[in-house]
């Protein structure tokens, strides 16, 4: 009848087209933006940068396929500046999920920089039980985790002569895609003080801008947005042990391209909607109530 | 099973310690006295001159040089500490330095203990028996493999080699079918490998089943333990620390639970002590790794024991051309502490708030006319049922997504109870389907208690509580799925809920159904708040149980939480404030709040 | 019966709730192993509560289907996949096409985890960005002015948190150092930072308050909902 009752009453359908559309372009033909790191991710990336070589770090990739596209790139991001740097990671996962996602990207980026298991790196697999895993963490590793997730005894793994318990870590990167930044905060960081970088799913993060303040979390990678900053710094600052190493182009980077533009669509779906909204309000209240 | 100690509500209790220590200052009334009271013995600890085991035995200063070069390093003094900690199970070590030390210096620590502690390790003759025998299956059982699989995996590594040789040069040689071949060769060597490792692990595991694992283990302590001790003086984990690096006191403060005394004094805390492999086994280590699959550790660590008194002395060694010197610190007695004294402000915070709730619901047991304030989410139950009961259309129920351990799923779980009475008052369908087993039973029963409250039990269908998956997309999943089928007439989201917050409320927007949202979740409240007719915003989930039920008790607590906030407010204001006054004045030292601001410092 | 059914379970919650309280301030080895011994007790009968779960699925979908409910093809789809998926975890033996474990890459379990549980669950994620695109769409509606505030918000944090958005700064800043008037990712990061925590916080600190007082109530007995055995 009307453009505004047309457009105010949309179908759904409709938006959900165009989203895919705006999602699929950018991926088939990409616009390259380019990328800028926050202080929140620089932050991260710097603490773990002024770390020696040799150093211990312990990553828990706390998430399942469902967060893959947001959360994976991050956790390749960091591996592959520990192994760039000769840091020696640690990881492990409370999500029942996450495993076979997990293992898929501790091995590849083993295999790219040629890290041998045991002496370079730990995949300690999943444990359930949260907060308890946490707690026992910070008593010890070889008593949480009796086999790492190839059922390699820990204690036969020569990384556990170097470190015992959470508080010999030189630095715990948190990945999460729930709830478990706050109690890694209360049961191992706040009882330790080993410096906390936390990544998280984009919905999440508003919520740990908080820790960020209160210095209780070195940094914070939001999202699709944080892993893509990680990737650059990672990038920036090692490009030739990546090349070299036959590391590809970060995931995430390549997905801000779609995630820019369905950004830029909500925004102007919105002031549409809006315009819509006033010009039908103008013509008069009985209308509206109709 | 844990309900105000349970996983989530004792993270949550962490931000109390900022209001814990504020409201200890009533209580210390000065700051010098602000430090926790229940420190075990403060005195003893805190003071270097008079050490806690100074009546057990003076410090001796003893400096013994063993031989005519210069010693290592000149110190004025040592003494033990055994400052009550977590777990009894370290001692800390403190000495002045007579001479700055000189470049190059380390500090070790070496431990005596007594011959009683073996006692804990040595296996009965039963005990011996059994792993007598376990080992010897386990040695037949093994038979060659492990030779095998070592002599495989010289054969993996050298066919890797080759490869990885292969494919360097590739570009030149063009030999792929070559590369094909090593590769090959590599993957069979290391399939062959691989299935060995899977026999002895097979192996292995049964002698871990038949209790073998624990015991050796055992019996290798014992072992290790009683070589190392019949060297007397034992190393620790505190072993050639560089003297640049040495602790100071005051860095253990959280120990003392206060800023200690002479906090610039060296101190070092040591929690175990280290057995090296004896001579006797690492003779056999051959034996022992082709026999039965056993690698010797090259040491074993034993922590400190609780109560048990160890001789305890500083080894300094120091450039080429000094002689090591050796103190004697005397004996120490690692003390177990019954109280976290780093928690104290954060415990009497605790009792005070539950004091204040707990006196608000005895004031309202005698003057139950409590005023509370509109909710219009919960003013909404009855509208929403009533429409759900004229169009002959269910209501649907979600409890979030968390276990029953957390708290918030409890409220949900309460505001369920409430419901159910009322829907079972108007008479319309009830669909809760859950993510969490525990809180699927627990639901049922609740709502079946609600329908028979009212008198209506026969209205109770079991079937529309149910379990449907604990993972959490296949759960939204379902539930946007029985939304657009069954087309209920209202939506209850109360509850803890992830990601899937708005999945859920746009799905059932769609379908025009009445919604009330509940959840204690910041992230998710922005959805909710779009999507929804109500939403109940943080603790307002919290008091709805008490809201809907309107029985006194449950209001009260509502009024303590009320003055409990308000003391809250009023504490951010008062720590605003000091932070202000002390900016403004540059340095607040001096000034009459100077203990208050001291206090609120490390917060 | 009756004691069975009330007051026993008040005294357990307070016996339990009470120590685990004061166990939580008391670092002993003693004190450690009975926290640590309730952790276990939750999750044993965590453990049973899942053989009730897998009972009531069963039994949901096999009355729909006896019922022969609307939908209910959709039941022997559920049931035939859990099947599946659990046989797969069961069976060590190859499968024709397979490799033999459970464990193991290529056998059937990673292969139907890899292949249908990773992109279920992902399309299940990435639908949000469709909702969220029509929930912004219907909702932000300047309808006030508390609805205008959280729309103008809502739009500078969308484009302060993408590329796009960084590339879009426009005039100088307003004071020294200060942000440009258009600056997208400074307004945004300044919004999560500023409003947003503080709200976040204001709402936390109000939900702690609330949580500790919800554990009294329950503690002390006089919340009794949730054993169904009402007041």
């Amino acid at each position: 009848m009307n453009w505004t009752k047309a457009i105010l009453n949309l179908d759904r359908r409709i938006i959900f087209s165009i989203v895919a559309l705006v999602v699929a372009w950018p991926l088939i033909s990409p616009l390259a933006l380019p990328v800028v790191a926050t202080p929140e991710v620089e932050a991260i990336f710097q603490g773990m940068d002024a770390l020696p070589a040799g150093s211990h770090v312990l990553i828990s990739a706390d998430f399942d396929p469902a967060s893959k596209p947001e959360l994976q790139p991050m956790l390749d991001a960091v591996l592959q500046h520990c192994f760039a740097k000769g840091i020696k990671p640690t990881i492990m996962t409370l999500w029942p999920g996450g495993p076979a996602l997990i293992q898929g990207s501790v091995e590849r980026a083993a295999k790219q920089f040629n890290k041998v298991n045991g002496t370079d790196f730990v995949f300690l697999g999943y444990k359930p039980g949260n907060a308890a895993v946490m707690r026992g963490m910070v008593g010890g590793v070889q008593n949480t985790y009796a086999n790492d997730h190839y059922n390699t005894p820990t204690s036969g793994i020569p990384i556990f002569q170097e470190v015992r318990k959470f508080a010999d870590y030189d630095y715990f990167i948190e990945i999460a895609a729930g709830a478990t930044v706050e109690p890694w905060l209360a049961y191992a960081v706040e009882p330790t003080k080993v410096p906390m970088g936390v990544s998280c799913t984009a919905v999440s993060a508003a919520q740990y801008y908080a820790f960020v303040q209160g210095k209780q979390i070195v940094g914070l990678a939001a999202g699709m947005k944080g892993s893509a900053e990680y990737e650059f710094l990672v990038r920036g600052s090692y490009s030739d042990a990546l090349t070299s190493a036959g590391v590809p182009a970060g995931a995430a980077t390549k997905g801000m391209d779609a995630q820019s533009l369905v950004h830029i669509f909500i925004v102007l779906s919105i002031i549409v909607a809006n315009l819509a909204y006033f010009i039908e309000r103008k013509r008069g209240p009985q209308r509206r109530s109709a | 099973m844990s309900f105000i100690t349970g996983d989530a509500a004792k993270q949550r209790l962490i931000p109390l310690l900022l209001l814990g220590a504020l409201l200890l200052l009533p209580l210390a009334g000065h700051g010098q006295e602000a430090a926790p009271p229940e420190q075990g013995e403060p005195a003893a600890a805190g003071d270097a001159s008079a050490p806690g085991t100074a009546a057990e035995a003076p410090p001796p200063l003893e400096l013994e040089p063993l031989s005519s070069p210069p010693a290592a390093a000149s110190v004025s003094s040592a003494a033990v500490e055994d400052v009550p900690n977590d777990n009894g199970q370290a001692l800390g070590v403190s000495f002045d330095w007579a001479e700055p030390a000189a470049e190059g210096v380390t500090v070790s620590v070496e431990l005596k203990p007594d011959s009683a502690i073996l006692e804990e390790f040595k296996l009965s003759d039963a005990e011996q028996a059994r792993l007598d025998s376990a080992r010897e299956k386990l040695k037949s059982d093994l038979g060659s493999l492990i030779a095998d699989r070592d002599a495989k995996a010289l054969e993996v590594a050298a066919a890797d080699e080759a490869r990885t040789a292969a494919k360097n040069v590739i570009t030149q040689t063009k030999d792929y079918a070559g590369l094909a071949e090593l590769e090959r060769a590599y993957w069979k060597a290391k399939s062959e490998m691989d299935s060995l490792q899977d026999r002895i692990d097979g192996v292995q595991n049964r002698f871990a089943a038949r209790g073998g694992r624990k015991l050796l283990e055992k019996q290798r302590k014992y072992e290790y333990l009683s070589a190392a001790l019949a060297a007397e003086w034992l190393p620790t984990d505190i072993a050639g620390v560089p003297a640049a690096e040495v602790d100071s006191r005051g860095a253990h403060a959280p120990l003392y639970g206060r800023e200690p005394d002479n906090a610039e004094q060296p101190w070092l805390m040591v929690s175990q002590i280290l057995a090296p492999l004896p001579e006797a086994l690492a003779a056999q280590a051959e034996e022992l790794h082709s026999s039965y699959g056993e690698d010797l550790a090259p040491g074993i660590p034993f922590p400190l024991k609780n109560g048990q008194q160890y001789q305890v002395r500083l080894a300094f060694s120091g450039p080429e051309g000094s002689s090591p010197a050796l103190v004697d610190a005397g004996p120490g007695t690692p003390r177990q502490s019954f109280f976290k004294s780093t928690l104290a402000s954060h415990f009497i915070i605790a009792t005070l708030y539950a004091l204040i709730i707990l006196s608000a619901i005895m004031l309202a047991r005698r003057n139950p006319n409590l005023f509370i304030r509109r909710i219009a989410g919960l003013e909404a139950v009855d509208e929403a049922i009533g429409r759900a009961t004229e169009m002959g259309k269910p209501v649907l129920y979600l409890n979030g997504m968390d276990a029953l351990s957390e708290l918030s799923t409890l409220s949900a779980i309460n505001i369920l109870g409430r419901v159910s009475r009322r829907i079972a008052d108007f008479d319309s369908d009830l669909l809760v389907p859950c993510r969490d087993p525990v809180v699927f039973s627990v639901a049922q029963e609740v709502v079946k208690q609600g329908y028979a409250e009212q008198g209506r039990p026969d209205a109770f269908r079991a079937s529309n509580i149910y379990f449907v998956t604990d993972d959490q997309f296949s759960y939204t999943a379902s539930v946007c799925a029985i939304m657009i089928r069954e087309r209920p007439a209202a939506n209850f989201f109360m509850g803890y809920y992830y990601a899937e917050s708005l999945l859920l409320a746009e799905t059932g927007a769609s379908t025009g159904a009445i919604q009330i949202a509940g959840t204690d979740s910041p992230n998710q409240l922005p959805f909710f708040i779009t999507t929804c007719d109500y939403t109940l915003i943080g603790e307002e989930l919290y008091a709805a149980s008490a809201y809907l039920s309107r029985e006194p008790l449950l209001l009260g607590s509502l009024k303590g939480q009320d003055v409990g906030k308000a003391l809250m407010m009023l504490l951010i204001l008062l720590q605003t404030i000091l932070f202000v006054a002390q900016f403004a004045t540059g340095n607040a030292a001096g000034e009459p709040w100077d203990w208050l601001v001291k206090m609120v410092e490390p917060l | 019966m009756q004691f069975l059914r009330r007051q026993l379970p008040v005294i357990i919650a307070f016996v339990v709730g009470l120590s685990m309280w004061v166990l939580f301030y008391v670092p002993t080895q003693k004190s450690l192993e009975l926290q640590d011994g309730f952790t276990l007790w939750v999750r044993i009968i965590v453990g049973f509560a899942a053989v009730l779960g897998v009972l009531s699925v069963v039994n949901h979908h096999y009355n729909k289907i006896k019922a022969k409910r609307p939908g209910y093809a959709f039941s022997f789809i559920t049931l035939g996949a859990f099947l599946l998926m659990a046989l797969s975890g069961f069976i060590k033996a190859p499968l024709p096409g397979f490799a033999a474990g459970n464990n193991k890459p290529d056998s059937l379990h990673f292969w139907l985890y890899n292949n249908m549980m990773l992109p279920m669950q992902a399309t299940m994620f990435s639908i949000l960005a469709f909702f969220i695109a029509s929930a912004a769409f219907r909702a932000f509606r300047a309808r006030s002015m508390e609805a205008t505030v959280l729309l103008v918000a809502a739009c500078v944090t969308m484009l302060g948190r993408v590329p796009l958005g960084e590339l879009m700064k426009l005039g100088d800043p307003i004071f020294l150092g200060g942000p440009a008037p258009i600056d997208f990712p400074w307004w945004s990061s300044w919004l999560l930072n500023v409003p947003n925590s503080a709200a976040q916080r204001g709402i936390l600190l109000g939900v702690y308050l609330s949580q500790i007082a919800v554990a009294i109530r329950i503690i002390f007995g006089i919340e009794r909902t949730y054993m169904g055995g009402g007041d």
